[in-house]
């Protein structure tokens, strides 16, 4: 197998005939699900780096100031998600794709192993939109999502886990800033794979807790 | 004066300070400091509240020059030591601090908890940017740019000018060399 369908498959690139076709070599090739394996969780620990940690990894100077205050919220509408869904532990919120805080609940999220999942852009939204999600033990989900629009002070965003418009569990709300990006750490309230989809949602804020049939990117939970 | 770290790995610098800290020279905290101060920094700024950090470091310091000659490079890179010396220090914190007073009350444990456990997932973070510091910088450059501005492999072609196919090599090079390093420090573990 080739370094270009390994990285394709690796990222979520491939299209859906590529990646059965992978699938089938996959199976065949306990060396290559090892590596591949293995890469997936290199990738899924590079998703969740910070600014700061990219900063030393490049040699791009100092990290943020030791001084500079964290970003960290934990608001309303998270929390209002987290009632909601019934979460045992307590869901991250973080706006800016800089911020990188991460809370996590009993167990934890593994940063290294997981199994990366490609988030797209739906038709009538915004196209330049993109996430990954990283799903990992324990029902762990790294989401990391980049150049959503700016939410106004009456929207926000919100991800679910859904297979149809009636089948669907909110898993955490969020805004983000001009920058559009977002990296959230999750403890979900079920296996995500019994969804057929990740979701997100722009809502508006005092219209209900419903889905706002407002989708601007979804990803494949599998 | 904190410097970033140089793009080689387990260099002849690394080496001869990895020889002082096991002698405990006493120059050997101050370069440990230089080379990796901000690495450490930057870890427990995201763990622990501001105020705490720089003293958190001086504690961190202070065990890596105790415990400096029973460090064997064999088991764990320099950083990767370093990086759970700091771990340690912070969750030490992080126990004995005064809760927050959050609201409702029943929340402060939960957080709490979840502090620690945001150590542990941040220290690998940490420990996978001390070896990204080691890639060749254009195979760091595509990983900033898939795995942290979010571009497609095909857009990374399209912003450098770097053919596809190229990008494609480089992001799987790039990935296998960090699998290798995690792998040959789990192994000696």
């Amino acid at each position: 197998m080739n370094a270009r369908a390994i990285a394709d498959y690796v990222l979520g690139e491939a299209s859906p005939e590529e990646r059965a076709a992978f699938e089938r070599a996959l199976a065949q090739d306990p060396a290559l699900r090892e590596r591949v394996h293995r890469l997936e969780a290199v990738a899924g620990s590079l998703t969740g780096m910070s600014t700061a940690a990219w900063q030393v990894a490049l040699g791009e100077g100092e990290p943020s100031p030791v001084t500079a205050p964290r970003e960290r919220r934990s608001w309303n509408l998270t929390l209002r998600g987290v009632g909601i869904a019934g979460l045992a532990a307590l869901v991250l919120f973080v706006a800016g794709i800089g911020a990188g805080v991460l809370i996590s609940g009993s167990g934890g999220v593994s940063a290294r192993r997981g199994t990366q999942l490609a988030l797209r852009p739906l038709a009538g939204g915004p196209t330049d939109v993109s996430g990954d999600a990283y799903l990992s033990g324990a029902n762990g989900m790294v989401l990391v999502i980049h150049r959503l629009p700016e939410t106004t002070a009456d929207r926000y965003y919100e991800a679910w886990l859904m297979t149809n418009i009636r089948q669907l569990v909110p898993i955490a709300a969020f805004r983000v800033n001009a920058d559009g990006g977002a990296r959230l750490v999750l403890q979900l309230p079920a296996d995500a794979t019994s969804y057929k989809y990740i979701d997100i949602s722009l809502q508006s804020v005092g219209t209900g807790e419903a889905h706002s049939a407002i989708s601007v990117l979804r990803g494949p939970t599998t | 004066m904190n410097v970033p770290l140089r793009r080689s790995s387990a260099s002849s610098e690394e080496r001869k300070l990895t020889r002082d800290l096991q002698r405990q020279h006493p120059q050997a905290i101050e370069r440990v400091s230089a080379r990796y101060g901000s690495l450490l920094r930057g870890y427990l700024n995201e763990v622990l509240d501001s105020g705490w950090v720089e003293d958190v470091l001086q504690l961190t310091l202070l065990e890596v020059w105790r415990r400096g000659p029973s460090y064997d490079p064999a088991r764990a890179s320099l950083s990767t030591w370093l990086l759970m010396i700091a771990r340690s220090r912070a969750i030490d914190h992080l126990r004995r601090r005064v809760p927050e007073p959050y609201d409702p009350e029943t929340m402060t444990e939960v957080i709490d908890r979840a502090s620690q456990d945001q150590a542990e997932i941040l220290v690998e973070q940490w420990r996978m940017a001390a070896l990204i510091a080691t890639l060749p910088k254009d195979e760091a450059k595509i990983l900033k740019m898939r795995f942290y501005d979010g571009y497609s492999q095909s857009e990374i072609a399209t912003r450098t000018g770097i053919p596809l196919g190229t990008v494609k090599m480089r992001m799987v090079k790039a990935l296998d060399r960090l699998r290798e390093s995690i792998e040959r420090e789990d192994t000696a573990r």
